[in-house]
Parts: structure tokens; C-alpha cells; sequence
């Protein structure tokens, strides 16, 4: 129990809590009786690029599903800049400022590479159902504002040739490209990429981790990221978190985690 | 000459019904890719909340204007209908998977048998205008009758043009964009930003007043209703109609419920009989088989999800150069 919270135990933790983009607290959350996260802890600070990993089934997948309220835990909170979001629904935390990409690529297959960065735009646009029936002025002037927009997003990624296409026929770097233009087009402040480097050979990956520090800089945004790739990991992060079994099992700088024995045990097993 | 145009009219007014419920049909199913089998429903609901305004407000004061009872009618058939489709909906839509086809089958039947049993409304007998025609007139009066059948297909066209302006509109913005993305992918969606629920109740809802609208129209047309014509069956026909044509393509709509609707009507005047039984009773298996052939060759429907200014060998055909417009 002692050694993954160090940080968190500390008399200054609400202090820290406070000043944390992203806080989770005594994050539990129970399918059926078994635990799939237990007593999670962790703080991510503005424009950080931190890392969530652990083997297998550690419950990366499932923190991001409850951070991005498609889980709602058994107990425990969640605060995104201070604020508490765990009892709300995804596209009001999507509007606060949170967004996200998905493990296996959930693009909007049959709809055009322009389109599914739109849609992202939607929750900007201002024309109601009614003048986009008649054809008000301020819908025209919104459809343009909203096209416009999503076509700079789509040049930053150079996929702006390839607006008209559906989205299902890009080649898989362009898909994971895209799926990264859709959730920054929601305009978050922290961006949550689930194995952004998945299926990517070096020479993808490394271009990836240009991409991803190049668009925190730009979009002044905070990362937090699962990879299982650690040498990308390593790369690009400047802490990490360890899950493993549902629970916090260390986290701290690269350097830290990559000598921490509890790490060591959970990816290579007990050494005897 | 009489026979000639009471026969285009009385078809043209009932295609114009079907189109406005397949439109319809086709905004929650082919857009937003919810799946209902209770469309017939909330055309009854529609017919039978018209028919009772109309018949019960000129029972109530004879002299009001026949215009202003339809458009009274028209209102309450709309408003009925989308109240319905709120209660069905609300608890329907807030689950993901396939509760919307039980519920809305379920609703369907309901209605049904509910309607079979209001004495009010004329139980499961007809519920007739009781002579009352718009405009005013008796149906036996010739000139009343072509006066009669030739303001419906002014209403059919209006009511078939409004829905298709309506869903096209909406389907070209920011909202459409929306509603697609949840037939598409409904975490995705909401990951985006977009309020799911919202937006199902909202397409469920403009689905159901449109039907209702077709309901209104209907009943005024024939001036006798009986529960018995918005059986289970004319769901699946619906349904049928929006998928031949396909999902999201309002003009393969058009023509899927233009041939699902006269192809039958031309083999029952056509006399022919093969081994012994008229060629209409054929057309049913026809009918299987053609729905069968289509699941195979091609799943997606005629068109698609594509418009028919869109398809390629079209824009040849009429010299249009590019790619289909696909981007808005």
C-alpha cells in the first residue's frame, strides 16, 4: 500500500490536488465483485506529457474510460481543473476540456476524413436546428467558420489532400493521425492518447513522438498518454505512473520507475 | 377518364403518404442509424389524434372553416405523434443496443390494441368523417370529389417537399453531422462532444411527427380509418421501402417506394394468372424473394447511402465532372 502513493501522502496534498490539472482520488471501481482499479491516486500538472503503463489488465484502459465518464467508479473522484466530473456524462466532459483517442482507432468509418473533425467542431457551432432548417444566415456563416477550422487542423496533420475520402480508407498511420486531429479539434486542455503508437514500426513511432511534443507546445495542452511501447514511453514522458492489478505500484520520473524493484517484478515476475 | 384520374390521384396521394413516412423512417434509421419497427404506430397515432380534432371541433362549432380544422388537425396529429415518440423514446434511447426495435415493436402493437378498443374513436370499426369532407362537400358529388382528391395532391406534394427539405437540411449541417456520427459510432460520438441522447430523442421524435403528418394526410384522404391499416405489417413495409432504397439515401426512398408501391398495384390490374391464382397473389413470394436477392447482392440498399446526383454513371449521364459531393 505504501510504496506507490509516496507522493500523494504527503501533508501538502490538497495543495498539490489543487493545483493539478487532472486529480484522481481513491479511484475504486468494481465489475462483478473483482476490482479492476483499487485505491488510485494520481495528480497530472499542466502541459505534462505523462505516462500510464503496466502489464496487461493493469486497468489503463478502464482509468481512461472513467476519466472520460464512460465508467463511473464505485467510489473515489475525479477532478479536472478542480472541478469534480465523475458523475458526468462524456460530451460535457469532452466540452470542459477533455478529450481523447481510442485503443483500437474509433473513426467515423463511412463519414469524409473533413467530416469527422467537424463533428468534433460541433459542440462550437451556434446555429440552432431551426436556422440550419432555413438556411439562416448564421448557419452559413457558422458552416463556413466550422469548415474552415477543421480544414487547418486537417493542413497541421498534412491529411487536408484526403479531406473528401472516408475516413475507413486512409492507411493506418493516417487513421491515428486523424483520430489525433478529431480530439484536438474538440479543443481540449488534456489530451488522452490510449496506445497512440500501436501497430507503428520505429520509423512511425518516432515521427509520433515528435508529433505529440510538437502539439503540446502548440495547442499549450497536457498529455497523458498509454503506451506500451517503452522506449517511446521513456522518450516522451517526463513522469510515469505504474498500474498494475488495479493499483498504483510506483510512479516518478523515467529514471525512477525504469530502477523501481516493485516495476521490475510486475513486467518480469519475482525474483527469486 | 373518371376511372383514369380517380386511379393516378388515389396513388399519387397514397405514394405521397408512403414517401412521407419512408423519409422519415430513413432520418432514424438510415441517419441515425436507430433501429425502429414501430413507424406504423405513430402514424396511427397521427391519423387518429387528426381525425378526432377535425371530426370532434366541427361537431363542436360547424361553421369553422374546413382549412383551419386541417390545419388544426395537422397540428395535433404532429404534436400527438412526437409526444408518443417521447414517451417511447425517453426510456428507450437512454440504452445502448437494440431496445428501441423491442420497444417501438411493442409500442406498435399497443397502439393497436388500443385503438381496436376506444369506442371514442370508433373502435375497431372505421372512425368516418361522418359525411365531413375538405373541402366542404359530400365524396358522392363528382365535382366535390375531384375538388377533394385534387387538394390532396397539393397537400401530398407540400407534405413530401417540407420533409425532404427538413431532413436534407438537416442532414447537410452541423446537427446532421452529429446525428451520422452516432451511426457510426456512438462512444466515438459522445467523445466528441456531441449529446447522444439528445440527439436520438431528437431524430426519434421529428421521425414520429413527420409520420404522424403522413397519418393526418391519410385520413382526411380515404375519410374512414380503421386500426386495422397500421398493423405490424405496414411497419415492416416502411422499413422495407427505406432499406431497398438505402439506409441515408433520400433519393433511393423515392424510388423504392414509388416501385414497392405500384409494382403490386400494376399486377393486380394486369389480370394474368399463372397456374391457376391471379399474379398478385405471386407477388408476395416475389416480393421474399426480391428482399432475399437484395440482402445478398447488394446489402447496403440501391443507392446506398449515396444520393442519386451523386452516383457516377448519373453525373455522366449528365456531364457533371468530379467526385461525388460527398463533403457536407
Amino acid at each position: 500500500m505504501t510504496t506507490g502513493r509516496l507522493s500523494y501522502e504527503l501533508p501538502a496534498e490538497g495543495l498539490r490536488r489543487e493545483f493539478a490539472l487532472l486529480a484522481l482520488g481513491d479511484l475504486t471501481i468494481k465489475f462483478g465483485g473483482l476490482a479492476a482499479l483499487e485505491n488510485v491516486n494520481m495528480a497530472v500538472y499542466d502541459m505534462d506529457i505523462v505516462g500510464l503503463i503496466g502489464p496487461n489488465g493493469a486497468g489503463k484502459t478502464t482509468a481512461f474510460n472513467i476519466i472520460s465518464g464512460v465508467y463511473r467508479p464505485t467510489t473515489g473522484q475525479v477532478l479536472f481543473q478542480g472541478r469534480d466530473i465523475t458523475a458526468m456524462r462524456p460530451h460535457h466532459i469532452t466540452r470542459l476540456g477533455i478529450a481523447r483517442t481510442f485503443q483500437n482507432i474509433r473513426l467515423f468509418r463511412k463519414m469524409s476524413v473533413l467530416d469527422n473533425v467537424r463533428v468534433a467542431y460541433h459542440h462550437h457551432n451556434r446555429a440552432g436546428l431551426l436556422s440550419s432548417i432555413v438556411r439562416a444566415g448564421i448557419f452559413r456563416s457558422q458552416e463556413r467558420d466550422i469548415t474552415e477550422r477543421a480544414m487547418q487542423f486537417l493542413r497541421l496533420f498534412d491529411l487536408d489532400a484526403r479531406s473528401r475520402d472516408e475516413a475507413g480508407s486512409l492507411p493506418y498511420g493516417q487513421q491515428r493521425r486523424l483520430e489525433i486531429a478529431r480530439a484536438l479539434a474538440t479543443e481540449p486542455r488534456l489530451l488522452l492518447l490510449d496506445e497512440p503508437a500501436a501497430g507503428m514500426n520505429s520509423a512511425e513511432t518516432e515521427q509520433l513522438m515528435e508529433l505529440i511534443s510538437w502539439v503540446r507546445d502548440q495547442f499549450h495542452l497536457t498529455v497523458l498518454l498509454i503506451e506500451h511501447d517503452m522506449r517511446f514511453v521513456m522518450g516522451v514522458c517526463k513522469s510515469i505512473t505504474v498500474l498494475d492489478h488495479g493499483r498504483v505500484i510506483a510512479s516518478g520520473t523515467p529514471d525512477d520507475v525504469r530502477s523501481n524493484p516493485a516495476v521490475i517484478e510486475a513486467y518480469l515476475g519475482e525474483a527469486k | 377518364m373518371e376511372a383514369l384520374f380517380s386511379r393516378l390521384s388515389n396513388d399519387f396521394v397514397l405514394i405521397c403518404v408512403y414517401l412521407v413516412l419512408a423519409l422519415s423512417l430513413n432520418l432514424i434509421n438510415g441517419y441515425a442509424g436507430l433501429f425502429s419497427l414501430g413507424h406504423a404506430g405513430f402514424w396511427a397515432v397521427g391519423a387518429y389524434c387528426g381525425s378526432a380534432f377535425i371530426i370532434y371541433s366541427h361537431q363542436a362549432g360547424p361553421g369553422i372553416p374546413g382549412a383551419l380544422l386541417f390545419c388544426g388537425g395537422i397540428t395535433a396529429a404532429m404534436g400527438g405523434a412526437a409526444l408518443v415518440g417521447l414517451i417511447v423514446g425517453l426510456p428507450s434511447l437512454r440504452l445502448q443496443g437494440d431496445y428501441l426495435a423491442i420497444a417501438s415493436l411493442g409500442f406498435s402493437l399497443i397502439v393497436v390494441n388500443i385503438l381496436n378498443n376506444l369506442a371514442v374513436v370508433g373502435g375497431a370499426s372505421s372512425f368516418p368523417f361522418g359525411g365531413l369532407v375538405w373541402p366542404d362537400g359530400a365524396l358522392y358529388d363528382l365535382k366535390a370529389r375531384v375538388a377533394h382528391n385534387l387538394t390532396h395532391i397539393v397537400l401530398g406534394v407540400l407534405a413530401v417537399g417540407t420533409c425532404t427539405l427538413v431532413i436534407r437540411n438537416i442532414r447537410h449541417s452541423s446537427h446532421g453531422r452529429a446525428i451520422l456520427s452516432l451511426r457510426e459510432d456512438e462512444v466515438a460520438s459522445a467523445m466528441c462532444g456531441v449529446n447522444v441522447v439528445k440527439y436520438k430523442l431528437l431524430v426519434f421524435v421529428l421521425g414520429a411527427a413527420f409520420a404522424g403528418l403522413a397519418g393526418v394526410l391519410y385520413a382526411t384522404y380515404t375519410t374512414r380509418i380503421a386500426p386495422e391499416a397500421f398493423n405490424f405489417m405496414e411497419s415492416v413495409k416502411i422499413l422495407l421501402m427505406v432499406v431497398l432504397g438505402g439506409l441515408g439515401s433520400l433519393s433511393g426512398t423515392f424510388i423504392a417506394v414509388i416501385v414497392l408501391y405500384e409494382v403490386p398495384e400494376l399486377l393486380r390490374m394486369s389480370h394474368v394468372t399463372i397456374a391457376g391464382s391471379p399474379v398478385a397473389d405471386w407477388w408476395v413470394m416475389l416480393y421474399a424473394l426480391v428482399l432475399v436477392m437484395l440482402m445478398i447482392l447488394r446489402p447496403q440498399g440501391l443507392l446506398g447511402s449515396k444520393e442519386l446526383f451523386e452516383c457516377a454513371g448519373i453525373r455522366r449521364l449528365f456531364g457533371m465532372a468530379g467526385r461525388g459531393g460527398r463533403e457536407a
